[in-house]
């Protein structure tokens, strides 16, 4: 027990209570909350109550520091989805947490980051893929869609870029930057060429963009 | 920013799936452009959580002083309320001469003229305390009996005006006069001294003032200011100073 603690690190809120627990903030009124440790090997033996008594608590962290972050709505149900995959991870694959690098909550945090960012891009991608352009658009339907997932100045670059290059963007946001372009080209029906070429101006496009907007260091 | 510009203008993604340092800042450009923002580093979760449990504990304790503060200022209105009330009651306690008494009778009544049913049990209390006052200073016992007299008029008003009638003193005469007839008919009370006239006056005032206000709406506006002026012309000493400016002048 005693290395299981040495490996969860101190906590927030100080030393733990006794042997067996150690309380973390918010804790302070509930249930103790279990140390990492604890709750390592609750997982082992399967012991859902240990995990739901721990998730309890930093279910409370975690949520609001998510939702602010990716500023995200309260009804947005994004984080929660996020959170549900973490949990199942943590659940699933008890084995993959190494307490030597670091502590449970910053794993979970983690997964939970990681989950957001990749369905974010995804939610990003798919709005890409249905995108239309202002100029095809009617008046009414041009205002509601300013006010939907991109924000006026983006639409006002993504006016710039071909049909393909959006299509080749949206593909490289939701699969990641190292899409084979060869994979796109078979997808899109061109040719290797063609995506590279147009990969690399949407690029080029893109950074003069972000040059031109005040890219953050 | 820097060390971008000191990239080649012509990224040039190396897209055919080596995933090289290109590709890297493909991503990062992508999610910038998305507004996604980046992956944070141990360190920072750390930081940004260890953040956000000390926001929580300065919340709390945020909360918890504008609370005690509440308490304080709360106990304070109290304690000020109380000892306002106490300083109307010592005052007019029985060792005070009756002038002070008067005083602080119509002291009182200014303060207390919001609440018409304040102000009676004010009055009383002060009409008490100064006819206590009296009573003590003279220790005569018939001014005693005057004393319960005037508490039966409070209580009940028109009590001396009935025991006037028995006696057969006219009960509609003015209620200064009615205490003196009654005073010396019944206890050989005489009223010669400045003093037991003003106490008469200063009943007569606040007695009327309690009677009157019974039969009056609480939230007559005349009521108060004429029982004030009232008190006023009757509880004002001889040598006011105005008096002795208007001599001067």
């Amino acid at each position: 027990m005693t290395s299981d603690r040495k490996a969860s690190g101190g906590g927030f809120a100080g030393p733990p209570r006794d042997g067996t627990t150690r309380n973390l903030g918010g804790g302070r009124h509930g249930p103790p909350v279990p140390s990492d440790g604890e709750l390592q090997s609750a997982l082992e033996r399967r012991d859902e109550q240990v995990l739901e008594q721990w998730l309890a608590h930093e279910k409370g962290f975690v949520e609001p520091f998510m939702r602010r972050r990716f500023r995200l709505a309260r009804e947005d149900t994004l984080v929660d989805d996020a959170i549900h995959h973490a949990v199942m991870q943590v659940w699933g694959r008890p084995g993959l947490f190494d307490p030597g690098k670091g502590r449970m909550r910053n794993y979970f945090t983690r997964i939970v980051e990681c989950e957001c960012i990749r369905r974010l891009r995804e939610r990003k991608a798919d709005a890409l893929v249905h995108y239309r352009p202002n100029h095809l658009l009617e008046r009414g339907e041009a205002l509601a869609r300013a006010s939907c997932e991109f924000t006026p100045r983006l639409r006002r670059f993504l006016d710039t870029l071909s049909d393909l290059e959006r299509r080749i963007l949206a593909a490289d946001l939701r699969r990641g930057a190292s899409v084979p372009a060869a994979e796109l080209a078979e997808e899109f029906g061109t040719t290797v060429e063609t995506v590279y070429s147009l990969r690399n101006r949407a690029w080029k496009k893109m950074r003069n963009h972000l040059e031109r907007r005040g890219r953050k260091p | 920013m820097s060390q971008r510009e000191n990239e080649p203008r012509d990224p040039a993604p190396s897209a055919a799936g080596s995933a090289g340092s290109s590709d890297v800042d493909y991503q990062r450009d992508l999610d910038e452009l998305f507004e996604i923002p980046p992956p944070l580093t141990d360190d920072e979760i750390d930081q940004l959580l260890a953040q956000r449990l000390g926001q929580r504990g300065r919340r709390r304790r945020v909360v918890a002083l504008a609370c005690l503060a509440l308490l304080v200022v709360g106990l304070v209105a109290i304690g000020g309320a109380a000892r306002h009330y106490r300083w109307g009651l010592q005052n007019s306690q029985v060792t005070l001469p009756f002038e002070r008494a008067g005083q602080v009778l119509l002291e009182e009544a200014h303060y207390s003229f919001e609440n018409v049913r304040v102000a009676q049990n004010r009055l009383s209390v002060c009409l008490r305390n100064a006819l206590r006052g009296i009573v003590a200073r003279r220790q005569d016992p018939r001014f005693e009996q005057l004393f319960r007299d005037v508490e039966r008029v409070i209580a009940a008003g028109g009590g001396p005006r009935q025991r006037a009638g028995e006696a057969g003193i006219d009960p509609g005469l003015p209620f200064d006069q009615l205490l003196e007839r009654l005073g010396s008919a019944e206890l050989q009370i005489e009223w010669d001294s400045d003093d037991s006239e003003r106490v008469l006056h200063c009943f007569e005032a606040g007695v009327g003032l309690i009677q009157h206000s019974r039969s009056l709406h609480p939230r007559h506006e005349g009521y108060g200011a004429r029982a004030l002026r009232r008190l006023d012309a009757l509880l004002k000493p001889p040598e006011a100073p105005s008096g002795d400016k208007s001599k001067e002048q």
